[in-house]
Order: C-alpha cells, then structure tokens, then sequence
C-alpha cells in the first residue's frame, strides 16, 4: 500500500539511519535540525493516524531508535523523540513493551530529571503516563515514581495531575522487592499532604496507602514513612472536623495508612498518642455508629485502636516491636487514660454492633484495653456503661470467636479486681452465663460421642485481627478451648465465693420476685377498693423499677421471670396456657384484661414527685435490653462481600438492582414416603420472597393427581412467586430440606441457608449457592390439624365485634394480650420471644393510654370514687414513642438494606416480622426505606417501571377540582411519574407540579364542598376556606340523603376519592400536601378503629360534652343494680338533661337525625345512651363511612394502603405534608411581633427564633397549640394569624432562669422571661409546650 | 384567657401549662365573617331548621324571663332567634356601678356543644375587653360546657367587670390603671356611651 504516511515513515527511518551513520563518522553533526524535522514530520503522521495504518508497517525500526534518540538526541530531537513515543503509544498501547525493552523508561526518566526545558518534561510525562499504564512493574523498577514527583512543584496544575495519575498506576500492584524504589515516591507524597487543592490531596493520599500498602511487612519501611511525618501530616488533615470534609475514599485511605503505622512503628504509635487520636477517634465512631452508619468504616477505627496497642499473644518474630510498644504505652500514664476514655465509647458501640465481625473486633479491642488499665479505672467504666452486662450477652452467642474473647476479658477482670467484679458478674449474669457454657458444651461432647459428630463449622474471624498475616495454622479457638477457659475461670475465680455470698443472686432479685407474684395475687383483690394494696403496689414498682442504687440489673430481672409473671397477670393467665379455652367467656375474658391493663397503665405512668422517669420507661428499657441479648435471633444475611447501596435515602421506585430479581434454583421432588402425589422432580426458579406457603399453590396445581398439564405448556422459566392478595389458606404440603422441615411462613432462600450455614449469626451468602440447585422434598401434611387458637379467637372476637366500643380492643396489642400469643407463626421457643411479646403489650398500652385511663376514671365517676364531672381528667402523658426503639435491631435491619440483593427479596423472615408487627422496635427512617424497598410488591399496576418516567398532564386552573378528578381517575394508577402543567401557563416541570399539589389541596377546603366538620357552622371561615383548629375530619353524612344544602353527596364522595388519589400519589411521587388532615383522620387511613375518646382530637367540645354524657350513663348503670338509687347524682352539672333540650339529630346539623323521627326525640337520662352510642357512631363511623370507603378506593387503586400500616399517624403526616409547617423559617419574623421590652434585635428574641426555626413539627404544632390554643394554624399559616403572634417580655420577681414561659391565648400574647442562655430558654420553652402537649386531648 | 401563670382570680381565667387546656382561636372578624358568608347554603336554612337549639334558646329565654338575676337581661334580636342582645349592669361597690351595657351573644349550630360568640356592643373600658368588644374569658373558650346557658354567661361577665385578670390583659391601659380605683372610674364613666336605647 503506498500511501503518503508510508512514505514519511520511510523518510523518516532514512534520515534516522543517515544520521546515526553520520553521527558515527564525525561524532555528534550537522543532521540535528534535519532529524528534528523528520521526527515532527513523523509526530504528525502518528498522531493523525488511525488506529488500523499502524498494522500496515513495522514499526520496529523506530522502537529501538526512539528511545536513544529521548536520550542522547540534542536540541528539538528529544523532544519529538519523546512526542512520538508518546503518540506511539496512544495509537497502539501493545507497543509500550517494546518500548520498555529498548529503555525508553529510562531515557524518558533521565530526561525528566535533567529538566533542561518544561516542554520536554511535560512530553516525557504524556510518554510515560501511558507507558505506565501498559508496564507499571517496570516503571516502578526503574525509579520512574520518585522520578516524576522529583520537579513536581514546576509543573501546571494539569501535569501535576497528570504526574500523580502516573504516581497511581505505577504503585498499583508491586511486589515486596521493589518496594524501596516505592518508598523513595513516599516523600514528594508526605508533603503533598499539605496540598490545599482537594483533586490533589486526594491523589497523593490514595498513592500513599498504595506505598503503604506494598510496604505493610516491612517494619523499616513504615519507620521510613513515620520519619517523613506522615502521621502529623495526615492528622493535621483530619483536625478540627477535617476528616468530615475529606472524600469517603481519602478518609478510609488515611486511617488505613495510619492503621498500618500504628501497627509497625512504635514510634507512630506514641506521636498519635501525642496528637490525641483518642478524641478523634470518639468522635468518628460516634458519627458513623448514629447518624452516618458504616461498618466498613467501623471496622477499620476499631482495627486502628487495635493497633495503638501491643498485641496480648507473644509472637516470636516480633518481640522487639512489642516491647517498644509496650514502653510507649507504660511510659505515660496518661496515654492508658485515654485509652480507657475510649473504651466507653467501644462498649457502647459494640452493645448495637450488628456484624459479628464488629462485635469480635470490639471485643478483642475491649480485652487490650482492659489489660493495660488500672482496676480502679476498670471500676469507673462498669458503672458507666456496664461492660458486663455486654459480657454477659455476649457469651450468650453461638460465634465462638465473641465467646472466646469475652472469656478472656472476664478472666482479666476478675484477675484486677476481684471482689468487685465478682458480685457484678453474678449480678449481670455473666457467672451464670458462664456455668451455661460448661454445660452445654460438655452436653455436646457427650453427644459427639455417641454421634461421632463433628464441630460446626464458623467462618474464622482471627484473621481480621491477627497481627501475622501469615497464620496458616487453622484457627485455635474451638470449643475445647472455650471449655479449659471457662473452667479455669469457674476454678479460679467465682468457686469459692459462691460459697460464701447465700444470695447467688443479686438483692433486689427476691423482692422483684415478690412484687410480681403478689401483682398477680392483687388482680383477684377487688380493684378500687383496696386503695392501700394499690399503694403499696405502686411503691413497691417504683422501688424496683427506678433507676436509683441498689439498681435492679437487666438480668436479675429477666432471671427472676418478672416478664412471665407480668404477661400472665396483664393476660389474666392466658399467657401459661396459650389456648384461650372456655370461649364462652370471651367477654369476661375481655374486661378483665381491659381492668388489668387499666390497672397496670396507672401504676407504670404515675411520676414520682422527685424523680420524673415512669416505671414504664425503665421497664421498656430492661426489656429492650433483655432482647439485645438475643442477638442471635435475628441473623443478618448478606449476598454481597460490600456493600453497594449508600445508606442515605433511596428513591421509592429503585426496585432493587433493576435486572430481573434473582432466583434460587430449587429441585422439589416426592417425598419417598409420599404415595399419593406425583414427582414433580424438576428444577424452578423461585423468587427470594417466596415461602412455602406461597409456592404450595403453583406446585399443588402440578403435583396432583388429576394434574392437567399447563405449566409445562407454559414452557417459560418464570420465577414463581408471591402473589398478591392474602388468601390464608390452610397448607396442604410439608417442605423439607435435609430431613429439616421448612417454616411456612420463612422465605426458602432463608431457610436452606440457616441449615446450610447451622451454628451461625450472620450469614455472608456464598457466590456458588445461586448457582447451585437446591433439592426439597414434600409430601401431604398430617390431616390430624389442630385449630389454633388465634383462628377460634378471631371467629369469637368477630361474633362480639359488633358490641365492642372501645377502639383499643380491636388494635392487634390487644388481641396479642388477650390471646397470649405475638401474631403470627413466630416461634416460641426462641429466647427473644417473650421480649417481643412483652414490648408489643407495653407500647399498645402506652399508645392507648389515654383511653385506657379515661375509661378508668370514668368508671370511678360511675362508681361514685369521683363526684365531680369536671374531675374527668387524665393528667399523665404517654412516654415518648421513641423509647421503643431498639438500636442493635435497627443496625441489624439497617444492614440488611444495603444488600444489593434486598430490593430482590434478600429479607430474611424477621424484617418481616419485626416491620409489620413490632414497628416500634425500629425509628421511622428506617422503616421509611423499608417501605420504599418494598413497596414496589404492592404497586396495582403489573409493571413497574423502575426509571424516572415522567408523564405530563394539563390542567385548567379555573377549573382544577373537576380537571385533577377526572386526571386521576384516568391515570392515578401509572406507575409513571406525573408532572402536571397548567393550560395557558409556561411553566413546567417541578415547580407547577407542586403547586397543584398545593392548589388542590387547598381547593378542597374550601367551604361549601360538605367534606369536613366545621363547614357549616360559618363562623370561622373568612378566606372561604374551613379552619379546622384541630385537623380535618370528615362531615357525617346521613345515608338517607343525598344531597343536602345544594352539595350532593356523590360529588362529596368524589372529592374524598380525589384526595385518595392525592394521598396516594403524594407518597409515590414524593409530592407534597398543604392539607391539615387530623390526627384521627390518618389513623383511619392507617386502618385503626377510633372511639368517643378520639373525638376530643378533632372536636374538644363536642369531645368533652360526649365523654361527660357517657360517664353519666355509666354512672346509672351502676346504680341501677343496687337498691340505693340517688336522684342526684345523675343530673348534668346540677342540669336535668331534659333542660339541655337536645334531641336526636346531628349538632349543627338537624337534617341528620341519629335514629328515625330524631329530631321529635328528646334527649333524657333514660335514653342518654341510645344518644351516646348513635351521636358517637354518626361522627366516627356510619356517618363518614362512604366518604372514608371512596378515600381508600382512591388509594388503592395505585397502591394497597395496607402497605402504610407500618406508619404511625404523625410518620403518615410526616410523609404527606413535608417537614415543615406551615411556617417558614424564613418568614418567622415577619410575622412575629415584638413588644413590651423586647424588640427584634433583643438577644432574647434572637435565641427564641433560633429556636423556634430549630423545632420540628411536632415542636412546633405545640408551640402553637400552647400559644394559641389550637394545634393547627389557619390556611396561610402564622401570616394568617389573627391577632398577630406577640413576643414579650415575661416580668420576673425571682430568679429569671426558674421562670417559665407564659401565654395569653385571647391575644397571642407570648410572654419570654430574659432567660440567661440559649439553652436554658430552649429547656423552658420545651418543657412549657410538652406539659401543654401532654394534656393535649384532656378538656 | 392564660396559661402559665399561677393566677387563681375568681374566673380561673389561669392555667398553669400543666393544666389541660383546648381552645378556639378567638378572631375579631368573626362576626363580620358570619355576616358577610350568609350566601353559604347552610346560614339562611339554619333559622328554619336548627329546632333543638331553637327549643333550648327559647327555654332559657323562658327562664330568663321568670329567673329575674338582677342586673342581667337577655333577648332575641329581631326575629333571629340565633342572635341574642344582652345587658349587664355594673355591680354596686365597683368601679362600674352606674352603668349598663349592651352584648351581642350569637348562636352557632352546635349550640350548647359550642358556646355563643359574645362581644361588648357598648364600649367598655376593661383590662379584658379590647378595642373591639373581644372579651377574654375562659368560659367563652376552652372551659365551655353544655350545661352553661346565656345566664350563666351574663353573670359570668358582669363579675368579669369587677374581679378583672390582670395577668393576661386585653387591654394594658387599664390594667395598669386598676390598682388606682378612683382613676379608674374615673376613665370607666369618660369612655361610657350607653346606646341609645
């Protein structure tokens, strides 16, 4: 082929030879320039070229010239000699080698460092940045790192860049022999530490661990890098919250070097010390343990605290290096200090650590510390953050490794501190738990012996930690081991003085004991009457559960069965005996249960005068803590070595990876006892979530006899799975894998792993078992089935259902307490079971606690203990919801999301389980990306388009009620986002997509539309908007009308459709709502029952008059079986109720009439109860139910409502209407007035709208409803305040900072005492608004 | 009305947060509103139809009427039965003896669940009667029950009169004029415009 390029090529190796020909003869010539000129004329052909000429001729002559030409060439020759490597190179990388062979590295890396010009440099750089990439080993053996970095500050910005990418590629993967030509990169690295440009900064770090990397073995290396101050340099990186701003991967880079440091030098160990890498340290941990959770981050502080220390075990290669540690650490005393500082910090982490991995590195963490510090310091930490109740935990595990470990670190603490440790052991049940460990181990050996079984097998975790990287030995710690050291503790150490103390347990073990058997006793005492019992009672919980000393330790209470004994009381013995069996006594049964919990809610939430904590707060504390104990419970199962979804928020319709859903390959074959099904014997792909259950009915379809054969016809591998609606049909075939039959209600993914991988928490998945078929057998499951005695409850509950009022007896708490039994197939056995049970029963009491404390008093005033109607007020408050909230489970949950594979069905049953039944136990972050990585199951429509899809739709403004309906109706349920625009307006895209979700919020509060309570009173309603001071809540229609006051009832039930619709679409599409919906409103949306004690929530007088009313017909019931019948006491606040001249209908509106021919009823005491019921059955149920139906239709018919069950009413707010009110932080002052001594500019006005902005939404619905009396602020929000809120200035006689806040309802008067801080006016304030929240729903 | 002041005046107007507490926001155009909304469908038929709170405010103008409070009376306004106009006279030994005022009461829907709006016609010089004839008075707001009716209401305010919250005024002018009794009715009588009856 001739073409020109081929002929330059030519010229250009001619003139090359002509030269070097003449360079022979007359040494050094003429040819420079003409050289010079060839190899720019070649330059422009190379860079020109396409890739496929270089095929076309050798290039073999150039490749051994080049390179000499880099080197002896003179004047512009090297440079061109240098570019046309380079373009050489990029056209065709294979050639680097070749370049290689003929040193070009060096030629290019002299060159370099003679920097006669910057362009030559710069062009020796290009050249070698790719040489780099093809031949990094050779580069690095030939100085090439510590070459480029050697003039580093000359270069542009870009060629710095530049260098360092080189720097990169050259150190990625070297071997131990070439490690000092590393090193000599390592100090341009060191200084460029300091480099303020991040790009950079970045880039030198990452080199840097690489270096460090290569170079971990080699103790003079790491001195080396130690000499370069590499540990200042990088610790003054992360100084003063630096190591917040540092990229993710620098930051993990950086402790990775230090980790690497500490571990070698003794002398980096002690300029760490020195720099307080302690603090840092608690700092860091704490952030990525709350807010930012990263256990990978986690592990790596815990490894770098490690290696602060000299390792325990003596190895012999390294005794020079451990005694130099050891003098560092002894030398100063105070470094000990700090190391015992920390190890609060660690206890704390590792009591929710939700890896084994963690958990192990803590511990061996835990046993250095405690080895090096001083018994009295050792003391301090136990009664701080009670290290050994985590002991005692821990050694409850099945992980060896944790149990080992743990052992260890007992042993030391008895060895320091005997006498103190002794009695703390036995009171934390560390002693006990140790004894545990003998037995079942020599229970084990015994049985091995029999069996010939072998130990189970646990994947090692030493290496993790082990200083020697090269442990080819298998791992030391079985459970032979476990035993001698559990023996040699039980010998040496707690023998002897179990002899002596006569209370095995600690004090207050007995008398808990006590109190609750005589709780049980006290149920068959008549209940008021014995107000000294109920004294004494409540004296006794106080005593036991507060938190002053002598403290009842968690596993005092946990041993002495007070939970079986709480349970059996609270569910007057069905607890014991788990069959609910004289059925005929259901109601009994009911109101028993009901006084009980009514009993116990007293006692739990009465306050101490003195001391503000209830019983029930420490009570759900040791039980929270008594779960977390059974950390094995729950195992975490991972598909993925890393994790590889941020733990921030996730779009709700990113479905996992987006690819199909992975399936577990299964072969289900006949049992061989089976006879009367067929084979299947087949392989299916069966989805992660699906159970035995649920594959029952595709295998079923199969299998029987009378098969017909469709699924095969079908002939697709399509993955069986869930499908939707809950039909609970009784199972008909038992799975078995490996002789182990399966749970029905657990995935088969779970199961098959949890026999694959016996004897283990935390289950890493192994790559092989997706590929892998699994083999099940079934057969047909034994006729002979017992009734469960949840079915034959809910068949009674159904027949009474009707008659039941009270809301809290249809709430699942109840029937859990009333059965005795959690929902669900949970197994009980399982340790954790009655914890779960326990705390399901106390938060559904706290939840209902006004209620069930409202109903107590009432029945006082029926029963004559209260005389006054005004005394129908409950003055104690729930305890915050968020003491529910166990950390370990939430860490473990947490976990599980970020599995790539979770999206897919990766949720082992307990997520399940515990976010369905138990929300509480986890906070509503959490449950909110539950939510969204699931939610996808309950899409309605089939498919579910994972992108960001948008669909556009145009709507009249004029016209926006009708045009959003009729959208809706039409396209509510597309899976697809939707934006809307407005006809005849430019804009689109978000923001008028906001703003109709804004205008038709507020379109359907206008008044005239017959939807809300409030509408037709026309006393509140100057914008023609309903103000609903207490939330929206439907308007009770009556079901004979059907338009009443010229609104017809069928465009009501549209309405109340479209905002269904809304609701619905709002949490799809993250959307936000302007709509004050009450709180009572969300919980039927949140399928909860309400009661005449709901009604204060939305209506307080209508509330208050009807409570009344009901007291009183409680009242003359009461009296009517006896014979005494006092006339008095029934009057109406000393009124006869005929003179309340009330009659049958609806208040405020006649139309509506409680029974037929109403309105001709007068009210009476004789048939105030007939009003009661019917008043209160119109408002809550009959009354609204067609509207409440529509709502939910409308949400169904994107997506099953139910799926938001695991919200709670104030979550659901949360996720509709955003978290900010109605006030926008900015606009705060403009709405604020500021009076009477205080002006904008006063420090104490400044402080109180630093805070108010700080509030949330709960703040500062109290704030309002303590300023103004109304939680809910009108529509437009404090600008639509009226009179304008009023800050001022609170007079004070006595001390400024014992004041409290004050308010003048009438005018919005706030009334600030000059508090000294910030901070104390923050306290006040809260401590104002939550007594006034508090008593929220207690007219 | 107040809350977090320890105020225990002979109206209870006080309430330490503590103390439950619900109320309806008070605004000064509501009667305006309720006159201006009578297009609403609901207003022009409630006359016709609310029978239970017409049957109870005919009662107690029954018992008003035969009771005799002195001091206090009470009638419809016109052929509305839901609008009422009262009058109150000042108490002998205070600062407003001599004196008579006029109040419109007016009647919601859910009467007695809701009580009456009730402001000052006459103007009124008074720590807790503003400007606008506003009156802040428990009774009025969260401490409303069924069982109080237009008498109970009318003797409610004219102790009002006398027996004033200092604490949480309306009006600050007279508040801080109260302590010094001879001023203060002094004032009371110069800003006094009986209606004309």
């Amino acid at each position: 082929m001739e073409s020109s390029e081929e002929a330059v090529m030519q010229y250009v190796v001619a003139e090359l030879k002509n030269w070097e020909a003449e360079e022979e003869k007359n040494g050094g010539g003429e040819g420079g320039s003409r050289v010079a000129a060839a190899l720019a004329a070649l330059c422009d052909v190379l860079a020109m070229a396409e890739g496929d000429l270089f095929g076309v001729f050798s290039i073999g002559e150039l490749v051994a010239r080049l390179p000499r030409l880099v080197a002896g060439g003179e004047g512009d020759v090297p440079l061109f000699a240098a570019r046309a490597i380079a373009e050489a190179c990029e056209g065709v990388p294979q050639w680097a080698p070749s370049f290689v062979r003929y040193s070009a590295v060096q030629a290019l890396r002299d060159r370099l460092l003679a920097i006669d010009c910057i362009d030559l440099a710069e062009e020796c750089l290009r050249a070698l940045n790719i040489i780099s990439m093809e031949c990094p080993k050779e580069c690095l053996s030939h100085g090439v790192a510590a070459a480029v970095l050697q003039f580093f500050d000359f270069f542009s910005m870009n060629k710095q860049k530049l260098v360092l990418k080189i720097v990169a590629k050259v150190l990625s993967d070297f071997d131990e022999k070439d490690a000092p030509k590393a090193m000599e990169a390592a100090p341009v690295l060191c200084n460029l530490l300091q480099s303020t440009d991040k790009t950079i900064l970045d880039s030198a770090v990452s080199c840097l661990v690489m270096v460090s990397d290569g170079a971990r073995d080699n103790a003079k290396h790491m001195e080396k890098l130690y000499e370069l101050n590499a540990v200042q340099s990088t610790m003054r990186l992360m100084e003063n919250d630096g190591w917040k701003s540092l990229s993710d991967e620098t930051l993990s880079g950086i402790l990775g070097l230090l980790k690497d440091l500490a571990c070698l030098s003794a002398r980096a160990v002690k300029s760490l010390f020195e720099l307080n890498i302690c603090d840092l340290l608690k700092e860091m941990i704490t952030y990525y343990t709350s807010s930012h959770s990263d256990h990978n981050k986690v592990q790596t502080l815990v490894e770098l605290i490690y290696y602060l220390m000299p390792p325990l075990e003596m190895c012999d290669h390294r005794t020079e290096l451990i005694i130099a540690k050891k003098n560092v650490i002894m030398e100063q005393s105070r470094y000990i200090e700090q190391l015992a500082s920390i190890l609060t910090f660690i206890i704390e982490l590792a009591k929710s650590a939700a890896l084994s991995s963690i958990c192990y590195s803590c511990a061996v963490v835990i046993r250095n510390i405690v080895e090096l510090s001083t018994p009295s310091s050792l003391v301090e930490v136990q009664k701080t953050v009670n290290l050994s109740s985590l002991l005692a935990s821990w050694l409850a595990r099945k992980n060896r490794h944790i149990v080992f470990q743990t052992l260890n670190i007992s042993k030391t603490l008895l060895n320091k501190q005997h006498k103190f440790f002794f009695e703390v052991f036995s009171r934390e049940g560390v002693k006990q738990a140790i004894d545990t460990i003998i037995a079942q181990i020599r229970d084990t050996n015994s049985n091995q012996k029999q069996k010939g079984k072998s130990d189970l097998q646990e994947s090692c975790l030493c290496f993790d930690l082990d200083l020697e990287t090269s442990t080819d030995d298998t791992c030391k710690i079985d459970n032979r081991a476990i035993l001698k050291l559990s023996e040699e503790i039980k010998k040496n150490f707690l023998v002897k003085g179990s002899a002596k103390s006569p209370h095995s347990l600690g004090c207050a073990f007995k008398s808990i004991k006590q109190f609750f058997s005589r709780l049980n006793g006290h149920a068959t005492a008549p209940p008021v009457k014995d107000q000294e019992l109920c004294k004494e009672l409540s004296d006794i919980s106080r005593q036991l559960l507060s938190d002053e000393l002598p403290s009842t330790s968690t596993f005092e209470f946990v041993q002495s069965g007070s939970i079986k004994h709480l349970a059996g009381y609270l569910s007057n013995g069905t607890y014991f005996n788990s069959n609910l069996r004289n059925c005929q006594d259901l109601i009994g049964q009911l109101k028993e249960v009901q006084s009980r919990l009514q009993k116990f809610t007293h006692l739990a939430l009465s306050v101490d005068s003195e001391s503000s904590v209830k019983p029930l707060d420490i009570l759900v504390e040791k039980l929270i803590d008594g779960l977390h104990v059974w950390y094995d419970s729950f195992p975490v199962i991972l598909a993925d070595e890393q994790c590889t979804r941020a733990s921030n928020m996730i779009p709700l319709r990113d479905s996992g990876t987006g690819d199909e859903p992975t399936p577990v390959y299964i072969k289900f074959s006949r049992s061989t006892r089976e006879e009367e099904l067929e084979d299947y014997n087949s392989v299916l792909p069966v989805d992660l979530y699906s159970t035995p259950e649920s594959i029952e009915e595709v295998l079923l379809a199969d299998i029987s006899a009378y098969k017909e054969n469709t699924q095969e016809a079908n002939g697709s591998r399509k993955s069986v799975g869930l499908t939707n609606g809950d039909g609970h049909k009784s199972s008909r075939l038992q799975f078995s894998y490996k002789g182990t039959k399966l749970r029905l209600s657990a995935p088969i993914f779970e199961s098959i792993l949890q026999s694959m991988h016996e004897g283990q928490t935390d289950i890493q998945i192994d790559s092989s078992f997706w590929d892998k078929e699994h083999k099940i057998v079934y057969k047909r499951r034994n006729k002979s089935k017992k009734i469960s005695s949840q079915s034959s409850y809910n068949t009674q509950l159904s027949r009474v259902y009707g008659k039941l009022e009270m809301a809290l007896l249809k709430d699942p708490f109840f029937s859990t307490i009333l059965t005795g039994k959690l929902p669900g197939d949970l197994d009980e056995s399982d340790p954790s079971y009655n914890f779960l049970f326990m705390l399901k029963v106390l938060e559904g009491l706290n939840r209902f606690s006004y209620h069930l404390l409202m109903d107590e008093k009432l029945c006082q005033f029926a029963e004559g203990y209260l005389q006054e109607l005004d005394d129908l007020k409950v003055t104690t408050s729930p305890i915050p919801r968020d003491q529910f909230v166990s950390s370990l489970l939430t860490n473990k949950l947490e976990q599980q999301m970020q599995d790539r594979l979770f999206g897919d069905g990766l949720i082992p049953s307990w997520c399940y389980y515990l976010v369905e039944n138990c929300p509480f136990l986890v906070p509503f972050e959490s449950r909110w990306k539950y939510f969204c990585l699931t939610a996808h199951h309950s899409f309605m429509t089939e498919e579910v388009s994972s992108s960001t899809e948008t669909k556009k739709y145009s709507v009249i403004r004029s016209n926006i009620l009708e045009d959003a309906a009729s959208m809706m109706n039409k396209h509510g349920s597309d899976t697809k986002t939707i934006e809307v625009e407005f006809d005849g307006e430019v804009g689109t895209g978000r923001g008028p997509t906001f703003e109709f979700y804004t205008t038709v919020s507020h379109e359907l509060q206008r008044v005239g539309l017959g939807m809300w309570r409030g509408d037709n009173t026309n006393q509140k309603c100057e914008a023609g908007f309903v103000h609903a001071p207490f939330g929206l809540f439907p308007q009770p229609w009556s079901s004979e009308k059907t338009s009443s006051r010229g609104i017809n009832f069928s465009d009501v039930i549209q309405r109340f459709k479209l905002l269904g619709h809304l609701v619905a679409r709002a949490v799809l599409d993250g959307r936000v709502l302007d709509v004050p919906l009450s709180k009572a409103f969300y919980k039927i949306m949140l399928g909860q029952e309400l009661d005449i004690y709901d009604i204060p929530s939305f209506d307080p007088e209508l509330g208050k008059s009807i409570i009344e009313f009901k007291a009183l017909v409680k009242r003359k019931k009461f009296f009517e079986g006896r014979a005494s019948d006092p006339k008095d006491d029934f009057s109406y606040k000393n009124m006869r109720l005929e003179d309340l001249c009330l009659d049958f209908t609806l208040p405020g509106n006649p139309e509506y009439e409680l029974i037929p021919g109403g309105s001709e009823k007068m009210v009476t005491l004789n048939n105030l109860e007939e009003y009661v019921s019917s008043l209160a059955d119109a408002t809550l149920k009959s009354g609204i139910s067609n509207q409440i139906e529509a709502f939910k239709a409308g949400i169904n018919e994107v997506f099953a409502l139910k799926t938001l069950q695991l919200f709670s009413e104030d979550e659901m707010e949360r996720i509709l209407c955003g978290e900010q009110d109605s006030w926008a932080s900015s606009k705060l002052e403009d709405h604020i007035d500021f009076d009477h001594g205080y002006d904008a500019n006063s420090p104490s006005v400044i402080s109180f709208l630093e805070i108010l902005r700080e509030f949330g939404r709960e703040d500062q619905r109290a704030f309002m409803h303590f300023t103004t009396g109304a939680p809910q602020l009108p529509l437009g929000g404090l600008a639509s305040l009226d009179p304008k809120l009023t800050v001022v200035r609170k007079q004070c006689d006595g001390k400024v900072d014992d004041e409290l806040p004050s308010v003048n309802t009438c005018r919005h008067f706030f009334k600030l005492p000059p508090y000294s801080s910030k901070e104390i006016m923050r306290q006040k304030l809260k401590y104002a608004i939550k007594e006034g929240l508090g008593s929220f729903q207690l007219s | 009305m107040t809350r977090g002041e320890n105020n225990t005046g002979a109206h209870g107007t006080g309430n330490v947060p503590a103390a439950t507490a619900t109320a309806i926001t008070t605004t000064t155009t509501a009667a305006a509103a309720a006159a201006s909304s009578g297009k609403q469908p609901g207003a022009g038929a409630r006359g016709a139809e609310c029978q239970s709170v017409m049957r109870r405010l005919q009662s107690e103008l029954m018992s008003l009427m035969m009771g005799g409070d002195p001091g206090i009376s009470a009638f419809p306004e016109g052929d509305n039965i839901f609008q009422w106009v009262g009058t109150i006279a000042g108490s002998a030994a205070t600062a407003y003896e001599g004196t008579s005022y006029r109040l419109s009461l007016a009647f919601p829907g859910e009467y007695p669940y809701k009580p009456p709006k009730v402001r000052f016609e006459t103007p009124c010089f008074h720590p807790n009667v503003d400007a606008h004839g506003n009156i802040c008075l428990d009774i009025l707001q969260d401490k409303w029950s069924s069982a109080y009716d237009v008498r109970t209401i009318l003797l409610s305010v004219q102790s009002l009169l006398g027996e004033p919250n200092n604490e949480s005024p309306l009006n600050t002018q007279a508040a801080a004029l109260w302590p010094d009794q001879d001023e203060f009715r002094k004032m009371v009588h110069k800003l006094y415009k009986p209606a004309a009856a």
